[in-house]
């Protein structure tokens, strides 16, 4: 079971981006499992994607990274236990400290046998700005930047090219090693590649 | 800025996230609401655009820095279901889903996280933006559930036999 974690502050998109994962994966013949992390303990995203056909477990009430992990781990040794999906994705709440959500997991890798995949963290490309220049915020966004293996730029069919080229300036300074790729879910941009990701990589 | 975890104030010895997200709050809820006259797939759209403005202008009203998000999914008309959302901005509503029957009775789960004000004065705004469009479009509500996120709520950390018990 491969973990990867589609992660990025409140309205970046991860929810349209897990939906087109998991309708993809899936097509291919791969097992996946989609976990969805929210506040509420009543689902929202979670009741949005299980309406595309999609194997969802909700993790509510908090935010997995600190509040629920034990949730995290139990729901993690019920997939083990039960339809041992080949990808699990990993949507966390927009708070998250992506970082501290693979901290959770980590130690039950062996136990679980899970393999931990890539952190993809969106940013938004037409809110980053804005973001960056809240302070209560800009340390929360620049910190699920630095945790990344790969930066998704998300709606970037709905910027100028200048405004990409920003986003992508940004979050090269935040992480110089993460991989950045533009991503629209409406055009595909960039789902090839983090398919390819998830797939491929495979982090320490 | 920095990534680096730090000890938990909970002295167990374990490395424990940073808390990076303590200015953000939430508050959840679930209602049943009544619509003066049946509606179509149209009129239910309409009422989950105006909520999810109301409350966004209510929130920014109550001091909210950002509006971190808005999301709501509505249950009606058999089939019908809707998925809303906002960033705070009008241009940023949206709103899709199936289609349903005519109905007068809408079934609404709302998620509502809030930069830089409390659980209970996101809870007073969004109740304020839910009664303002009620009044206006003739709506009753009914709340089934209510639930406060407060996000410098840090009790369910993991201990070692978390993990010794997988």
């Amino acid at each position: 079971m491969k973990i990867v974690q589609i992660a990025g502050y409140l309205g970046s998109g991860k929810t349209t981006l897990v939906v087109a994962l998991g309708k993809e994966i899936s097509g291919a013949g791969f097992k996946v499992a989609i976990l969805v992390n929210e506040v509420g303990e009543v689902p929202v995203d979670g009741k949005v994607i299980q309406e595309f056909g999609l194997t969802v477990k909700d993790i509510g009430g908090g935010c997995i990274c600190c509040q629920v992990a034990g949730n995290l781990l139990h729901t993690l040794k019920a997939l083990s236990m039960g339809i041992k999906p080949d990808f699990i994705i990993i949507e966390p709440t927009g708070m998250a400290v992506p970082n501290a959500v693979r901290d959770v997991m980590k130690p039950a890798a062996g136990k679980l046998d899970l393999t931990m995949g890539p952190t993809i963290v969106l940013l938004d490309t037409g809110r980053f700005e804005k973001l960056l220049s809240y302070e209560t915020l800009k340390r929360l966004v620049a910190v699920q930047l630095k945790d990344a293996d790969v930066i998704a730029l998300s709606k970037v069919d709905a910027v100028p090219v200048e405004q990409r080229a920003k986003a992508e300036a940004a979050a090269r300074e935040i992480n110089p090693a993460a991989r950045v790729l533009g991503l629209s879910t409406f055009t595909r941009e960039g789902i090839p590649e983090i398919i390819a990701a998830m797939k491929d990589m495979v982090i320490a | 800025m920095t990534n680096e975890p730090k000890q938990d104030e909970a002295g167990d010895g374990k490395s424990h996230p940073d808390h990076t997200h303590e200015e953000i709050n939430g508050y959840c809820a679930t209602y049943i609401f009544k619509a003066p006259r049946v509606l179509d797939n149209d009129g239910v759209k309409d009422f989950a655009r105006e909520l999810m403005k109301a409350i966004a202008e209510a929130v920014m009203r109550h001091g909210a820095t950002d509006v971190g998000h808005i999301k709501a999914h509505l249950e009606y008309g058999g089939e019908g279901f809707l998925y809303a959302d906002t960033l705070g901005d009008v241009s940023d509503i949206m709103v899709r889903g199936r289609d349903g029957s005519p109905t007068d009775t809408i079934k609404l789960v709302i998620n509502t996280i809030i930069v830089d004000i409390e659980a209970p004065q996101i809870r007073d705004a969004n109740e304020e933006g839910v009664d303002e469009v009620c009044s206006k479009l003739g709506f009753t509500k009914e709340i089934l559930r209510q639930d406060l996120y407060d996000a410098d709520d840090h009790e369910h950390l993991l201990q070692a036999p978390d993990y010794d018990n997988l």
